[in-house]
């Protein structure tokens, strides 16, 4: 178990005090969660059951760009053969040491990836129009609804965008190293709703 | 002053009046103006001076066309050249100036070329200024003060510009009858509607026309759609919002203005905004521009085009002029007519080049008083500033002649039309190829290509209920295409049935004199080219309507082929005895109208923002301690980190020998890192490196070389066994993403049958290597549950342990030659690791050095950097690294490291260069020769790669590939400098310090 | 800009891709025994076709998937996105 006290986001530079003024959008950061990265091979059974046992879902039914949650898990698809597991913070070595014991002699690769992103949540009227200002995907609630998720690129930064609520609240998955720039894009590009 | 304002109400508050200052003097408009209606209403006609003859030019149009009314908007920081006055809305404060006047508008002195433009025919400029090629910088010169459009600003652009993209089922430009109609059809059927518009306000057409919709003025029945459109939820308006590029899968840009309306201090926000919308389906609707008409000094103040006169008056309430001659070859100038006489002006005559050309209108017009001289043509205007008499003559049978006297008719002004010509730019833009119509003389847009249709007068459709009726089309079919249903409630409006009679085309005035000779008679005001220009083109061989505009400058400026495009093409085709489908039109290319640069680059221009920075964990750390930053890719890494008063150098001697005599640290988290994991790793790693790595170890590391498949050295670095299937792989920091897209390539699409998995862990792990005789001191004292003994942790092994109570990975490795440690944590304890790594160092009084130091470090030991000392031409062989080349298995590249062209003698090979002096530092990049006085050009046998001052060692070091520099060991060579100094150097090794390499084994 | 059918993400904007020139070259596996020409054959000709053209792409800031497309290269028209391991549909393929 690690000492939350001592780490530090990402985004530990970026005062989020200065998004209050902005009218229409709640920004905050979900620090310290866990972050698995999973690969796997979904015509393989054993795979699929072990990951099914272990955390209840089911990845042959998650649908490509979308994410579903499982208990205290969000399950994202991130590719074919390959899966983020979202844990609440320090739950994720627990989790990892049981998948790995689930998948042993299976082809597969469980990696903790939680110090290498972190996660920012944008929700208010004008969440969409903050995020439309640097993303090429259609976020309208007809075609981008609750559950659904994209990996692609916010401004200049690959980002994992989901759908919390239609609409009006997002989530971004942004990698450690872009995250600072995220911040400061996102605070730039939101002086328009001040 | 003299007040045109008319006692009709037009669409301006009188209640604002707006004060403005135009060539230096005060004038008062109206809140709903433009420039160019408060300028008219002022009396000012004259507004410019053309660009290559200085002749007086007034206002012509009323709105994207207008060639002449091109002034300079503001001063300073804030100025905006070649704004068109017709577009530019009124607001308190506002300054503006012609341009292309020197010294001034009344008096220009430039316009003596005008007296020699016999003098100056098409081509003049690249006739006359091509030769002598040396002279051309001056000339150059005069033509920009002479010539031009407006000024560029020379200050810094202080203002903000937005970017956002959007999406949409139909998006639909223009918002007259035709783009009003197809928005609400749309927007019924509960499509995500986009409608835009280049004006302040939608209408188009309507907000000045005089017809009723359903009973009403037409400009109720546009505030009542507008009002209902605001109501529906997915349809989006924009207003200022001019759509100027259509591009690839119905990509459009769009230009919003939001703040040049306001006065300069009420400015606030973004100055504009640039839409980049994927539109499903795209409605055209974007309206029709008149045509002027070609005949002697049509360019004269006081001619106008005849709809921007109805303009004028009707949403301005500005009397362009008190007697009025119209001309004309079609219906459309019959209600200006109309509209003038309801006005209370005296509309003098109307000249028709048709025979008896009668409708409902010419009979209620001819019981008014009013003339219509059919037949006939206006042949010529009297009057420079501002025209005082036409002059008319009669068209012969046939009506390519004039015949008999000429009629001179007082007047003050001259409304013209010359027909319509649909604003095809967008529909030519998304690669529909316009097609000529005959009956209707003008280009219509052609067949589709993407998913757009044109609808109302863009598609060659002139009458209010034919244009609402496609435009109601138009808008169910966008719609029905993004799969919704038609709303049958819908219903067409209302509006009375018009007869037209058919236009008679008039492309070039016949007078007196022969084609092309007698005063000139312009096509393309903007770019002063007029019908003779044309013709000369023609006869000169110019027969390609590309060759012809660019040979004439015809179509250029903002123009863009709006004004006198179609009139040049039918005279180009007159002249070449052809038709003119057969000439044919030039293609148009986005801008449709001009664009600010700052619109385009958007909002993070120059900024912090323009390209992403990214940040170790310790970056704050670095900043706070004073370090200098290099940019690696876009990573941002402390270069060296300078003490008070330290010199670069003095920083950078100073972290060498600290490292080198007790211990440094650098933050290695840059590089890139991934996991390979699964049974086939190891067979997978044989085929990327071109050494051997099943044989490695559990917790062995060893250094591997990456080729491309032509054998070049494309990427190096250390990989670690961490269990039976699964490896730690370091990649260079530019290295990182390409080579792990190089590495899910082959996997992917060459080798799916092996079982390997990569995940990227570059940003998870913060790295602090911890290097110097005292690392072991100091690592140890940090990581816990870690036998750190030498024999025990050998080089070139890795384990893992505790840093703080979280888990860590050491590995020994080194890129200086010194014992060091790489400690690796999980990157949210990045910055804990590194203070506790510092505290435990003190004693010995640890020094965080940069990428210099790195880089001397390395170069001590003839360590490569892969992009410093290789540039993709270079192979392991040519490095002398041949011992991480297996002789045995195949890898990428191999075969390509036996092509003739790679065992060949005299290849460039990396080697050691050591100055004679050493204090002399060659610079890198520097060409070294054999024999620095041989004749110029000198033969280059290579170039020095990297070079440092070595503190270490006292002299200078640098390493450089020379054409078979490996069997020239001791031979001396020189590198010219740019000033003229020549630095010999001795060839040597590339290992300058420890050649033994023991000091890493300790 | 040209919108792309990723096969596993659906159409997506051109900034997400990344391009990887003409499809369907297999690496020879018994380059020992090539000459050097037919090396470079395989190492640097490419068709340079006008028309349609079958060619890899890689969905880089997506799911990271290499798949392929057929694009006419002089209207730009997407007219097939299909797996890596998968033939191109019936009636397509580079000239040889
Ligand atoms: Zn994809």
């Amino acid at each position: 178990m690690s000492d939350l006290q001592n780490g530090e986001s990402p985004l530990v530079q970026i005062d989020f005090n200065q998004f209050e003024k902005v009218k229409g959008i709640k920004l905050t950061e979900l620090k310290f969660q866990g972050h698995l990265n999973l690969r796997g091979r979904l015509n393989d059974k054993a795979f699929c059951k072990a990951i099914s046992d272990a955390i209840g879902v089911e990845l042959t039914s998650l649908k490509a760009n979308t994410f579903i949650l499982s208990e205290d898990f969000k399950v994202y698809w991130l590719g074919p053969d390959e899966w983020l597991i979202v844990t609440p913070p320090d739950q994720q070595l627990e989790l990892k040491n049981t998948l790995q014991q689930a998948l042993q002699g299976i082809f597969s690769s469980v990696t903790d990836v939680s110090s290498g992103q972190t996660i920012i949540s944008i929700s208010g009227f004008n969440a969409r129009s903050l995020i439309e200002k640097g993303c090429t995907i259609d976020l309208h609630p007809r075609q981008f609804k609750k559950g659904d998720c994209a990996q692609t690129h916010l401004s200049k930064a690959t980002v994992l965008l989901s759908v919390v609520k239609s609409s009006e609240a997002f989530e971004i998955i942004i990698r450690r190293s872009f995250a600072d720039y995220l911040g400061l894009w996102l605070l730039d590009s939101s002086s328009e709703f001040v | 002053m003299k007040n045109n304002r008319l006692q009709g109400e037009g669409r301006i508050n009188r209640n604002r009046p707006l004060n403005f200052i135009f060539n230096g003097k005060s004038y008062q408009g109206f809140e709903g103006d433009t420039l160019a209606s408060a300028l008219l209403a002022n009396d000012v006609h004259l507004v410019a001076r053309s660009w290559k003859y200085h002749r007086p030019r007034g206002i012509l149009g009323s709105g994207a066309e207008e060639p002449n009314a091109i002034v300079q908007l503001e001063k300073g920081r804030l100025t905006v050249p070649n704004a068109r006055a017709t577009q530019v809305e009124l607001y308190e404060g506002l300054q503006a100036s012609s341009v292309n006047c020197w010294p001034g508008l009344e008096f220009d002195f430039l316009s003596i070329n005008s007296l020699f433009s016999r003098l100056m025919p098409s081509g003049f400029y690249y006739k006359t200024f091509m030769w002598p090629k040396k002279l051309w910088m001056s000339y150059e010169h005069v033509i920009r003060k002479a010539s031009g459009l407006g000024v560029s600003p020379e200050l810094p652009d202080p203002d903000r510009y937005e970017k956002t993209y959007a999406h949409c089922d139909v998006l639909i430009i223009g918002a007259g009858p035709a783009g009003l109609m197809a928005a609400l059809a749309a927007g019924k059927m509960s499509a995500r509607v986009m409608l835009v518009d280049e004006q302040s306000e939608f209408g188009g057409s309507m907000l000045h026309s005089n017809e009723t919709i359903n009973g009403q003025p037409a400009q109720d029945w546009v505030s009542d759609t507008c009002e209902e459109l605001a109501s529906m939820q997915e349809v989006k308006l924009l207003p200022r919002s001019s759509a100027f590029g259509y591009h690839d899968y119905n990509f459009v840009t769009i230009n919003e203005r939001l703040t040049d309306h306001l006065p300069t201090g009420q400015k606030t926000g973004g100055r504009e905004r640039l839409w980049k919308v994927r539109a499903k389906q795209v409605v055209l609707a974007t309206g029709a521009l008149e045509r002027p008409l070609v005949f002697a000094n049509n360019d004269r103040p006081g001619v106008m085009l005849s709809s921007a006169v109805m303009q004028y008056v009707n949403r301005y309430a500005v009397a362009v002029g008190q007697e009025i001659v119209i001309f004309t070859n079609n219906d459309s100038a019959y209600e200006t007519a109309m509209t003038l006489l309801e006005a209370g002006l005296k509309v003098i005559a109307i000249i028709d080049n048709r025979i008896n050309p009668g409708s409902s209108m010419a009979d209620q017009l001819r019981s008014e008083g009013v003339k219509i001289i059919d037949q006939s043509v206006v042949v010529d205007v009297k009057g420079s500033k501002r025209i005082n008499a036409v002059q008319v003559m009669s068209l012969q049978p046939g009506g390519d002649k004039v015949t008999g006297s000429v009629q001179t008719i007082a007047c003050d002004l001259l409304a013209m039309s010359g027909g319509w010509s649909p604003v095809i730019h967008l529909s030519s833009q998304s690669g529909a190829k316009a097609c000529w119509d005959d009956e209707k003389a003008c280009f219509l847009p052609g067949v589709p290509i993407q998913h757009e249709r044109s609808a109302g007068a863009s598609n060659g459709c002139f009458d209010l209920k034919n244009c609402l009726s496609e435009g109601m089309l138009a808008g169910n079919e966008a719609a029905q295409q993004c799969g919704f249903e038609v709303d049958a409630s819908i219903q067409l409006p209302v509006v009375n049935e018009v007869i037209f009679n058919r236009i008679k085309p008039l492309w070039l005035v016949p007078s007196m004199f022969k084609a092309g000779r007698g005063p000139k008679q312009f096509v393309d005001m903007q770019n002063d080219v007029a019908a003779s220009d044309i013709m000369l083109a023609a006869r000169e061989g110019y027969h390609s309507v590309e060759h012809v505009k660019r040979y004439t400058a015809l179509g250029f400026g903002t123009d863009q082929g709006k004004i006198g495009n179609i009139n040049g093409m039918a005279i180009l085709a007159q002249s070449l005895q052809q038709n003119i489908s057969e000439t044919g039109t030039t293609t148009f290319r986005p801008n449709y109208t001009p664009v600010t640069i700052g619109s385009i680059a958007g909002m993070n221009l120059g900024g912090e923002l323009f390209e992403p920075v990214r940040k170790t964990a310790m970056h704050g750390w670095h900043k706070q301690e004073g370090a200098e930053f290099e940019n690696v890719g876009q990573w941002k890494r402390p270069w060296y980190y300078p003490r008070a008063g330290e010199s670069m150098l003095d920083a950078v001697n100073r972290e060498c020998l600290a490292t080198r005599n007790s211990v440094g640290i650098i933050d290695a988290s840059t590089l890139g890192k991934i996991i390979i994991e699964g049974k086939d790793s190891g067979e997978f790693l044989n085929r990327l490196y071109t050494n051997a790595w099943k044989k490695l170890d559990i917790n062995k590391a060893r250094y591997g070389f990456m080729l491309g498949e032509d054998g070049m050295v494309m990427d190096d670095g250390v990989t670690i066994r961490l269990e039976e299937n699964k490896y730690f792989m370091h990649t260079t920091t530019g290295g990182a993403a390409p080579v792990f897209s190089w590495m899910e390539r082959w996997l992917q699409t060459e080798w799916p049958e092996l079982e390997v998995f990569l995940t990227s862990v570059t940003d998870h792990w913060a790295t602090a290597a911890v290097v110097g005789p005292n690392s072991r001191k100091v690592v140890s004292a940090v990581c816990e549950g870690i036998d750190f003994d030498a024999q025990a942790f050998p080089f070139m092994s890795s384990r893992e342990g505790l840093v703080n109570g979280i888990e860590a990975r050491i590995n020994r490795i080194s890129f200086s030659g010194e014992l060091a440690y790489e400690v690796n944590v999980p990157a949210n304890y990045g910055l804990q690791m590194w203070e506790s790594l510092m505290a435990a160092g003190e004693q010995y009084d640890i020094t965080p050095y940069g990428t210099e130091s790195m880089h001397v470090l390395r170069a001590e030991k003839g360590y490569v950097i892969v992009g410093q000392d290789t540039d993709g031409s270079v192979t392991p062989v040519d490095l002398g690294m041949d011992w991480v080349v297996s002789k045995v298995k195949d890898f990428i590249g191999r075969r390509s490291l036996y092509r003739e062209d790679c065992v060949r003698e005299g290849r460039k090979q990396l080697v050691g260069l050591l100055t004679l002096n050493g204090s002399d530092v060659l610079p890198e990049g520097g060409q070294i020769v054999e024999d620095p006085n041989a004749s110029i050009p000198i033969p280059m046998i290579g170039h020095v790669t990297s070079s440092y001052y070595s503190a270490n060692l006292g002299y200078s070091i640098a390493m450089a590939l020379v054409k078979g520099g490996l069997s020239r060991m001791g031979e001396t060579v020189h590198i010219p400098l740019a000033d003229g100094k020549v630095i010999a150097a001795k060839i040597s090794s590339s290992i300058f310090y420890d050649a033994d390499g023991e000091k890493q084994n300790v | 800009m040209l919108q792309i059918p990723c096969p596993w993400c659906g159409i997506r904007d051109e900034s997400e891709f990344s391009y990887g020139g003409e499809a369907h070259i297999t690496r020879p596996l018994n380059s020992e025994n090539l000459t050097d020409e037919e090396w470079a054959d395989y190492l640097f000709m490419r068709k340079n076709t006008r028309g349609a053209f079958l060619e890899q792409w890689q969905h880089a800031q997506g799911c990271r998937r290499w798949f392929n497309i057929q694009r006419d290269t002089v209207s730009y028209k997407i007219s097939a996105s299909y797996k890596v391991g998968e033939q191109p549909p019936q009636g397509m393929g580079n000239e040889k």
